[in-house]
């Protein structure tokens, strides 16, 4: 995991350097849906979130917490993750249960969570930069005339360390390695999961009958044959959350 | 998830109960998702809402090229649109996605198969998929169909095996193994003589009678000019132009 500096804030925060919306969803998804964090926690770090007086983030905190759960193998809930900033002596300070509570309020979706953790990044790198640029005014300010010996020093202590890209992020993690599933079937020898099966024939030699056979098989139990041939792995599960009023549409 | 932009409802409802999965449409069961011709067009599937119904299902295409956006023939534009949306599906979490794919017509007249020519514009589209089966009908009267894998890229396949239709699935709503694996020739042996590649049958004995004809008047006459032999030809009712009969000569003089 990306262990991130604090970020220390200019003077005059702009709001292009801040999200907290975006914060409160990311903390959300995470505690709606723990399997949230193992998508993000390679982008983010508890350093990348906003510092209001200077010196404590409460997310940063919280975000924190919720990490060194995930490393102890425990639950992210109200009540560990509350528990947990208890033992730091830190709950009140982020704003107690009843505060942790109102994150996953009124969160859009938790499977945006990449998406709200990349604009936390983004305002994060930004208030960096901006951080950085005031520390290289002061320098100019201070300096006694020697340009080149400045520029180095600008070089050296201003150049934001966590302004890169957050490239791990587009590459699989080993975590997901590990937890993937292996290489599996719906129906051994025939069709396999996670891909795309074609069935190629000319017109009216049967590839529609055929598709429903499979269709058939799908549907069927489990341990069920196709054409007596081919087992069945697994039953096709229903898509009933389909039509689950409570249910919107994802985003695409 | 059963797509099918190209049925409209009455027939497809007859099919799903000839395959005994009229039920599974049932609210209480949920478990088949279809859209026929008759709810309209087909949304494309890179729309939300298939994506949404996609997850966790197996999405079946039929067909696949009516999900590809341009000119069915066009490898390119079958690897722009279908590919694409292949992927996003699996993407969005669906556990395999299903088509059928026309072959390209030569394939009626060959005998063998490969990813190439039992799929169509299949450079492109055969290459992302995980497996291909190619199929072909070799007996329309009980409904015999040859199936044949073409490109198994995780797994050991089993050999060719045929399956039979009638009177299977009118009876047990579903079709019957053949032949095994092991026990199945390939496509070249399976074949009747009848499409085992080549003319037509009525072509090629046409083209025999004629050549007979031609030999017959020329052992009359061997002097008897192409252009007078297509004359012949004519006064019998047979169209045969001078070109051909100069063909028929040579294959005569071999």
């Amino acid at each position: 995991m990306v262990s991130s500096p604090q970020v220390e804030m200019p003077e005059k925060l702009t709001p292009p350097l801040l999200n907290i919306e975006a914060e409160r969803c990311v903390l959300g998804a995470v505690l709606s849906d723990n399997k949230a964090l193992t998508q993000i926690a390679q982008q983010l770090g508890s350093g990348d979130f906003f510092r209001p007086d200077n010196s404590f983030s409460r997310h940063g905190e919280i975000f924190s917490a919720m990490l060194y759960l995930a490393d102890q193998a425990k639950p992210i809930d109200l009540v560990v993750l509350s528990e947990e900033l208890q033992r730091r002596g830190q709950l009140e300070r982020c704003g107690g249960a009843p505060y942790i509570a109102s994150l996953a309020d009124g969160m859009p979706r938790v499977s945006n969570v990449e998406h709200y953790a990349r604009i936390v990044k983004e305002k994060a790198n930004l208030r960096r930069i901006a951080h950085a640029a005031e520390r290289a005014r002061d320098l100019a300010l201070s300096a006694n005339g020697d340009t080149a010996a400045l520029l180095s020093e600008i070089a050296s202590r201003c150049v934001p360390v966590d302004a890169q890209p957050a490239w791990q992020g587009v590459f699989h993690s080993f975590d997901e390695f590990e937890s993937s599933a292996p290489l599996n079937f719906a129906i051994d020898g025939f069709l396999q999961n996670d891909g795309a099966t074609m069935i190629g024939g000319l017109s009216g030699h049967g590839k529609t009958l055929i598709l429903r056979s499979i269709a058939k098989a799908l549907l069927g139990c489990k341990g069920a044959r196709l054409w007596d041939l081919f087992t069945v792995s697994e039953r096709a599960s229903g898509a009933r959350y389909v039509f689950d009023p409570r249910m919107q549409p994802r985003a695409v | 998830m059963y797509l099918i932009p190209e049925c409209s409802l009455a027939p497809f409802k007859h099919r799903l109960r000839l395959f005994g999965l009229y039920d599974c449409l049932r609210p209480e069961d949920g478990r088949l998702l279809v859209r026929t011709l008759s709810k309209g067009p087909t949304p494309c599937l890179s729309d939300s809402r298939i994506l949404y119904a996609a997850k966790g299902a197996h999405v079946i295409l039929d067909t696949a090229v009516r999900f590809s956006e341009g000119d069915e023939n066009s490898a390119t534009d079958n690897q722009r649109g279908l590919a694409k949306d292949i992927f996003a599906l699996l993407a969005s979490g669906a556990r395999s996605v299903i088509g059928a794919h026309h072959s390209p017509k030569p394939f009626a007249k060959q005998n063998h198969m490969t990813l190439e020519n039992i799929l169509r514009g299949s450079g492109d589209m055969g290459a992302m998929l995980t497996t291909a089966w190619g199929i072909k009908q070799i007996d329309a009267e009980q409904n015999i169909i040859h199936i044949q894998n073409c490109k198994p890229r995780d797994f050991q396949p089993c050999g060719p095996f045929q399956i039979i239709g009638r009177p299977f699935i009118e009876e047990h709503g579903d079709f019957q193994l053949h032949k095994q694996p092991g026990e199945c020739g390939e496509l070249a042996d399976e074949q009747t003589e009848r499409d085992k590649g080549g003319a037509p049958t009525q072509v090629r004995e046409a083209r025999a009678a004629n050549l007979a004809r031609v030999r017959n008047w020329l052992d009359q006459d061997p002097n008897q000019s192409s252009e007078q032999l297509a004359r012949r030809f004519k006064e019998i009712g047979v169209a045969v132009s001078a070109v051909t009969i100069r063909k028929y000569k040579m294959e005569l003089s071999r």
